[in-house]
């Protein structure tokens, strides 16, 4: 379908206990993340894209050439597929400088060693980096050799980005920045683009498209939007920062067997995914007033401090995922074994069908 | 009050001191004493030595022959340095005079035995060598002892009185060595020691040196003035020049002295 | 801990010391410069410089196959290879004798077809110290080979460089620091060597008589010569280790 851009429908088997069954398409000009918790088979997935393991069964190809068809035995190595790849540790060659690091894609397509440093030059220069061409790489910040790593993939002029947890080396603040500046570069890139990640938050910022990933099955595709408002699976829901819920809906209320949840859609009818997102519950000492359609009496189980947020899980009659300030769990004294009161309103329920 | 000893002890120390006195004067080759009592003796004397071991210690089972073989230069300094020899047996007068110089010899050393050289080939003489005068044949492999050895100085001296300059392609630490390449086939021809044919078991052959060219070597004998084991030292060094001995040796190669 | 270092470090000091305490210092010239002790020193650099050349030549690359090439038998294989540690150098040297002597199983049929002998020549010298010294590099390469970090290699690859680039590039590069270390080693055990070099090679001033030889022959006649040459060749190899122990060990660990 996309003459242009990847094309990938394979599985793989590692062992008796794993295997990845892949199926994603991304044309030229589009970033799709791949968002799972590890050992989701993010990693292999990486592998068989970038050439360095094969595929036992489908196929892969990239603008319109065949990188992967066992049927048909055919198999490009990673040196002929022209996949950039951005590695999770970056991988610069440590005894290389910045420049020969660059310019290394360029020497291995036999580019004369003064035109190579002068398009290497360029590059470093586009990233921000003048100055730094004689450095090695321990002598780098986090931000810098991801740019260094990122200017060495581009480098090669690859037909394809694949981005390997380009972000989760660095700390918070620096993530954040070079969040926009990945965004940035990713945009000028015409080809097609893989993310991949266990950070939410760079699959929604990053990325077009997300398929969700779980034990080595694709669970969910859709765009952020999708995935925030309609999870199916626990692993998306907590994405989302939502309790996932499955019961039987009938005349406004969805029986989750251990409690009765009332919704806004009274015609929906049968079995149902329901999800209410974590901050949209809130906690009383005492029974609330107000229009909450769902409230009731529970205990405090955990309490987890989730940088200036706080996630609280409740227990019976049904555990819920509920997630307030720091102040708030101050003022009410929230700590686990404490008997609370929780309450949310009908219409923050998301539901589709099951 | 103090007790008698009674008589079990008095036994009991009696057994003890006998079994401690070093027994007095034997005839050749009988004795009652005990112990262990080490021999170093030339690497040529390997196999009389041997032989003549077995028999010393079947004739008196209490004492055990510890044979320690070697070039006799190697054994001198061993023995100058502080080793704990009981008896040596040396290749040539050159070895045991240091020692005697030293003072470590009790009495006098004793010439037991003489071996003269002979040319050694491999079995078929590859080599085609008659003689001393092949020894300068630049296409033949040949080996000397190094000439700070017994066999290597004597080697030496029988090529110089022949006239012959050797063009000699290595100079092996021991006899020992230099046999085991002749018996392999990788060298040629080498100046070994008579006994070192009979040795060999058939697995060398030998060329005889004219006598007038050829040189003998004395072996002397001597007990070290440091031993502990007297009687069984001198014991050994008695059987030696005992006609048992000397038959050992004589079957072995040696001539007498 | 530091007491029983110190221990540790006085097994290696003392014999030293007990050497130092004997060198005829007065005569030190005269011995060092005559014939025997020139030649000897000469044959010990040409036979250790040329083991250390060829382990490298040939022993990289069996390192190579050693660690990266799964056959059946490789233990095996790699047990022969580590043979020359275990076995008695005599006994090493009486097996090149019985394999390449003139009458060996190989050498017979080299010596009809060139004429070349290896025992008695310096190259049965170069040959012994070869056969000791070349497991100390197959197995500080081999050992540096398999706990590189392999991912360089991957990336190298997906930046389109071929086996041989990657190996030129990536993979030799990483393991410089232990080659070197390697050949320190095979260096030192090569310039060491006597039992296999004296079975094998023979012993001859100026063609196989080498620094440890002329110590073992010297010291029967002259106890002076052989603490001198024992003292150069501490020297010499103190020199060699010294240089180069910042750089290999400072690397390698």
């Amino acid at each position: 379908m996309t003459g242009d851009g990847l094309d990938a429908a394979f599985t793989i088997r590692l062992s008796d206990h794993f295997r990845l069954d892949i199926d994603l398409a991304i044309p030229p000009g589009r970033t799709v993340a791949l968002l799972g918790p590890n050992g989701a088979g993010k990693s292999t997935a990486v592998a068989t894209i970038a050439g360095l393991l094969a595929i036992g069964s489908g196929r892969i190809s990239l603008g319109g050439e065949i990188l992967d068809a066992p049927e048909l035995d055919v198999f490009v190595p990673a040196a002929l597929r022209r996949v950039g790849v951005v590695f999770q540790d970056y991988l610069l060659f440590p005894h290389l400088t910045v420049l020969d690091n660059v310019a290394f894609g360029l020497r291995t397509r036999r580019i004369p060693r003064g035109e190579a440093s002068a398009l290497a030059h360029e590059l470093i220069s586009r990233f921000g980096l003048e100055g730094m061409e004689g450095a090695k790489p321990s002598e780098l910040s986090g931000g810098q050799s991801q740019r260094v790593a990122l200017a060495r993939a581009l480098a090669a002029e690859p037909r394809m980005l694949l981005l390997d947890e380009p972000l989760s080396a660095l700390d918070v603040t620096t993530r954040a920045r070079m969040r926009h500046t990945l965004a940035d570069h990713l945009r000028d890139f015409s080809g097609p683009r893989l993310l991949i990640s266990h950070d939410p938050t760079d699959a929604l910022l990053l990325a077009d498209e997300i398929h969700i990933l779980e034990d080595g099955v694709i669970t969910q595709t859709g765009t952020a939007d999708d995935i925030l408002l309609r999870p199916r699976t626990q692993y998306a829901a907590d994405l989302a920062g939502s309790n996932l819920l499955e019961g039987m809906a009938h005349g406004g209320a969805v029986d989750v067997g251990t409690a009765m949840v009332h919704i806004a859609d009274r015609q929906i009818e049968g079995p149902v995914l329901i999800s209410i997102r974590a901050a949209a519950i809130s906690l009383h000492l005492d029974r609330p007033e107000g229009s909450q359609r769902n409230s009731w009496s529970t205990t405090i189980w955990r309490v987890e401090q989730m940088g200036s947020r706080v996630r609280i899980r409740t227990g019976p009659p049904l555990p819920l995922t509920v997630e307030v300030t720091e102040g708030s769990r101050g003022e009410l004294g929230l700590e686990p074994g404490r008997a609370v009161w929780i309450a949310f309103k009908a219409t923050e329920i998301g539901v589709q069908p099951g | 009050m103090r007790r008698r000893p009674s008589s079990s002890w008095l036994l009991l120390a009696a057994v003890v001191f006998a079994g401690g006195c070093t027994g007095g004067g034997s005839s050749a080759g009988t004795s009652t004493a005990t112990g262990t009592i080490v021999v170093s003796a030339a690497a040529s004397l390997r196999d009389a030595f041997e032989g003549i071991a077995a028999e010393y210690e079947a004739a008196n089972p209490g004492v055990r022959v510890v044979l320690n073989l070697g070039a006799s230069s190697a054994l001198r300094e061993q023995i100058l340095e502080g080793a704990p020899v009981d008896v040596f047996a040396s290749a040539n007068m050159a070895n045991m005079d240091p020692l005697v110089d030293e003072g470590m010899i009790e009495g006098a050393p004793v010439i037991f035995a003489s071996n003269a050289m002979v040319i050694a080939v491999p079995n078929g003489n590859p080599g085609g060598v008659t003689g001393l005068p092949d020894f300068a044949r630049d296409d033949l492999l040949v080996g000397l002892c190094q000439p700070e050895v017994p066999c290597g100085s004597l080697a030496r001296d029988v090529l110089s009185s022949s006239g012959v300059v050797p063009l000699v392609d290595t100079e092996e630490p021991n006899v020992r060595a230099l046999l085991t390449k002749v018996e392999a086939g990788e060298l040629d021809a080498a100046i070994t020691y008579l006994t070192d044919i009979a040795s060999a078991g058939g697995a060398v052959e030998g060329i005889a040196i004219p006598d007038v060219q050829n040189a003998t070597s004395l072996y002397p004998i001597a007990t070290l003035a440091r031993t502990s084991l007297h009687a069984e030292a001198s014991g050994f060094v008695a059987f030696v020049l005992s006609d048992a001995g000397q038959a050992i040796l004589a079957r072995h190669g040696f001539t007498p002295p | 801990m530091i007491a029983l270092g110190v221990v540790g470090l006085s097994v290696f000091v003392i014999p030293l010391v007990g050497l130092v305490g004997r060198v005829p210092w007065s005569d030190l010239p005269e011995i060092l410069t005559t014939d025997l002790v020139i030649d000897a020193f000469r044959l010990s650099m040409i036979a250790s410089v040329s083991a250390t050349a060829i382990s490298c030549v040939l022993g990289i690359p069996l390192a190579f196959v050693l660690a990266r090439v799964e056959f059946p038998g490789r233990g095996v294989v790699r047990a022969i290879v580590l043979l020359p540690l275990v076995l008695p150098p005599v006994v090493g040297g009486a097996a090149l004798l019985f394999a390449l002597g003139r009458r060996g199983v190989v050498g017979e049929p080299l010596n009809s077809l060139t004429g070349l002998v290896l025992p008695f020549s310096t190259w049965g010298v170069i040959v012994a110290a070869t056969f000791v010294a070349m497991p100390f590099l197959v197995i500080t390469v081999e050992g540096a080979l398999r706990t590189m970090d392999r991912r360089f290699e991957r990336a190298a690859a997906t930046l389109g460089a071929s086996r041989w680039t990657v190996l030129r590039r990536i993979t030799l590069p990483a393991i410089v620091p232990s080659v070197v270390a390697g050949m320190v080693l095979t260096w030192a055990r090569a310039f060491g060597e006597f039992g296999a070099t004296v079975t094998f090679a023979g012993n001859l001033q100026g063609r196989t008589q080498t620094l440890p030889l002329a110590v073992f022959v010297a010291l029967e006649s002259d106890r002076d010569a052989a603490i001198a040459v024992s003292l150069l060749m501490v020297v010499v190899s103190l020199i060699v280790l010294i240089a180069l122990s910042d750089r290999w060990w400072g690397r390698v660990s």
